[in-house]
């Protein structure tokens, strides 16, 4: 079976697609699509829900935010209504950053600062990207801070995303991170689930 | 008459490619993919035919020679090989057409460009074959199509007029705006705008408010304030000229002329009219540029509207574009064509959506979610 595969960033997309060779999960070709962040996702919950009650398999990726729980958070999206098997509803708690910073030792050795200002439970974090951000500006090289770090009305630096994209393909280790990140694990879970 | 399959042989980019399209086709794929090469067919078949300065020999040499021509992927095969199937369903003339031309080389001397095979069938009936007998007696005869001849085209010439009639529009406002000012060539069929005023004035006052009329209609659901759209000439030098008003604090509002107009603007007025205008296929190359998004999104509707206000029989029409915004209705009309390189990576291929592409699309996704994620090849990680 071939997914139809909606994430709401690309660092989203590059973690699923590295959880994907993992489980042997499947995506029509060239998806996990990119939506311009949750809010896109969420207005379109119910033509995902509509989908997959065609029949068709659809996966889809989003970050908790501030939302209470992600039980709370599928309410939100899809009603009070228990949603079709083929759909795949997975939430990172509390954003993706933290099932990247899970992989501790890995990031901190990438971005070039010791371990010890990294957390060994990323998930119990409010704002995992601002946390990330705070230390990378405390403790980083000058040059990766003037990548990473915003100015204006930027959220992120010039090269955040690509900086993060580059460790979540070829160094980050999902299954090191999902010891450290409960969603995480839990995503696995419901992947070999349903394949 | 309408287009109702290509298929391509070692064509630019296209090693082999089939499509089908309808009333409304989009061509969708990435920058580079081919969708102007293959909207090129088409206009290579207008150039050969044009009455006035037509002809296989000058569509080649226009291009840059056979060789630029060819797929670059070729190797063994070097005909270019182009075959369309068409149907005619206006009013008394109903039947259906077939078309092949497959071009070589001259073998020897200059190695020009020759018909090395020329079918025309209609209704299952062949009524041209070339090389015939007397190609075979005069092998000149060869360096021409019989699409423009019009000796030998008079059994399918309506198939010729129509090719003739084909429309390649990628509007400049620039040009449309300041065309007198610049010293720009102007070429034949004016596929960047620069005679549009000029075109606007040669047709009878009639049909002029009619269409005026119909294009203030569709403007007015898409531009906040417009009003109206008028057609005068400069009283001093006779140019003519189009004015149009936007709602205002002022009593009568407030007059415009296309000087004024934003290129968006400019473009819209230009492209409905051309969609008004022309009874054969129109080849729109990216209506969505310099357009702002929520009228990128009204684009589809106003093809839609534009070609069922028609009077006359309705044309065709083939898009090509890589916008979301103006693939993100639910409520698209026509097909979809799918360019992405081809799984050996040499040359490109056509596609189009798979079955699970339709359900999904018939489950409320747009084209934008389902189809453009599949041209997107290599851009997630570029960012």
């Amino acid at each position: 079976m071939e997914f139809y595969g909606y994430v709401e960033d690309a660092l989203t997309r590059s973690v699923v697609l590295k959880i994907a060779a993992l489980t042997g999960m499947q995506f029509k070709s060239d998806f996990p699509a990119v939506e311009n962040g949750c809010g896109n996702l969420y207005k379109k919950a119910a033509k995902f829900a509509s989908m997959a009650r065609n029949g068709l398999h659809v996966a889809l990726f989003t970050d908790l935010d501030t939302a209470e729980c992600a039980p709370s958070l599928r309410r939100k999206w899809f009603g009070n209504n228990s949603i079709p098997d083929s759909l795949l509803f997975r939430v990172a708690v509390r954003e993706t950053e933290a099932w990247i910073m899970a992989d501790k030792e890995a990031f901190a050795k990438y971005v070039g600062i010791s371990p010890v200002n990294f957390k060994d439970d990323p998930e119990t974090l409010g704002d995992p990207k601002q946390f990330l951000l705070a230390v990378i500006k405390k403790h980083a090289s000058p040059k990766l801070k003037k990548a990473m770090i915003p100015s204006g009305s930027a959220a992120v630096g010039p090269e955040y995303n690509s900086i993060m994209c580059d460790f979540a393909e070829h160094l980050w280790n999902p299954e090191r991170a999902a010891k450290h990140a409960p969603s995480l694990q839990r995503t696995f879970n419901a992947i070999k689930r349903i394949i | 008459m309408r287009i109702c399959s290509a298929k391509l042989s070692n064509w630019r980019n296209f090693t082999f490619a089939e499509a089908n399209l309808s009333d409304i086709t989009y061509m969708i794929g990435p920058n580079a993919s081919g969708k102007s090469n293959f909207l090129d067919v088409f206009r290579f078949l207008r150039d050969i035919a044009l009455p006035q300065g037509g002809g296989l020999q000058k569509a080649i040499a226009s291009r840059g020679g056979l060789k630029s021509i060819r797929c670059v992927a070729a190797r063994r095969d070097p005909t270019v090989k182009i075959e369309l199937d068409l149907e005619e369903n206006s009013g008394e003339n109903t039947g259906t057409w077939k078309y092949i031309l497959e071009i070589g080389s001259e073998k020897g001397g200059k190695r020009l460009p020759v018909v090395s095979k020329e079918i025309v069938i209609k209704d299952g009936k062949k009524i041209l074959e070339r090389p015939d007998w007397e190609d075979k007696q005069d092998i000149k005869r060869l360096s021409q199509t019989a699409l423009e001849q019009i000796n030998s085209n008079k059994a399918f010439r309506s198939l010729s007029d129509f090719f003739a009639d084909i429309l390649y529009l990628h509007l400049v406002p620039q040009l449309l705006r300041y065309g007198d000012q610049l010293a720009v060539k102007k070429m034949d069929s004016d596929p960047f705008g620069q005679g549009f005023l000029e075109r606007l004035a040669l047709v009878s006052d009639k049909t002029r408010k009619s269409r005026l009329k119909r294009i203030e209609d569709i403007l007015k659901r898409v531009i906040h304030g417009f009003e109206d759209i008028d057609f005068e000439r400069d009283k001093v030098n006779g140019t003519p000229h189009l004015q149009m008003r936007y709602a205002h604090w002022r009593h009568n509002g407030a007059w415009q002329r296309e000087d004024q107009f934003s290129d968006g603007t400019l473009r819209l007025i230009a492209l409905l009219w051309t969609l008004m205008e022309s009874n054969s296929l129109i080849l729109l190359e990216e209506p969505e540029l310099s357009l702002h998004k929520k009228i990128v999104e009204q684009i589809p509707r106003m093809l839609y509207d534009a070609r069922q206000s028609r009077k006359a029989a309705p044309n065709q029409i083939l898009v090509t574009t890589h916008s979301s915004a103006l693939l993100s209705g639910d409520d698209i009309t026509g097909t979809f064509l799918i360019l992405a390189p081809t799984d050996s990576g040499e040359g490109t291929s056509i596609k189009s959506p798979s079955e699970d592409d339709m359900t999904a699309m018939r489950s409320g996704m747009s084209p934008a979610d389902i189809i453009l994620p599949r041209t997107e090849v290599g851009i997630g990680s570029l960012f």
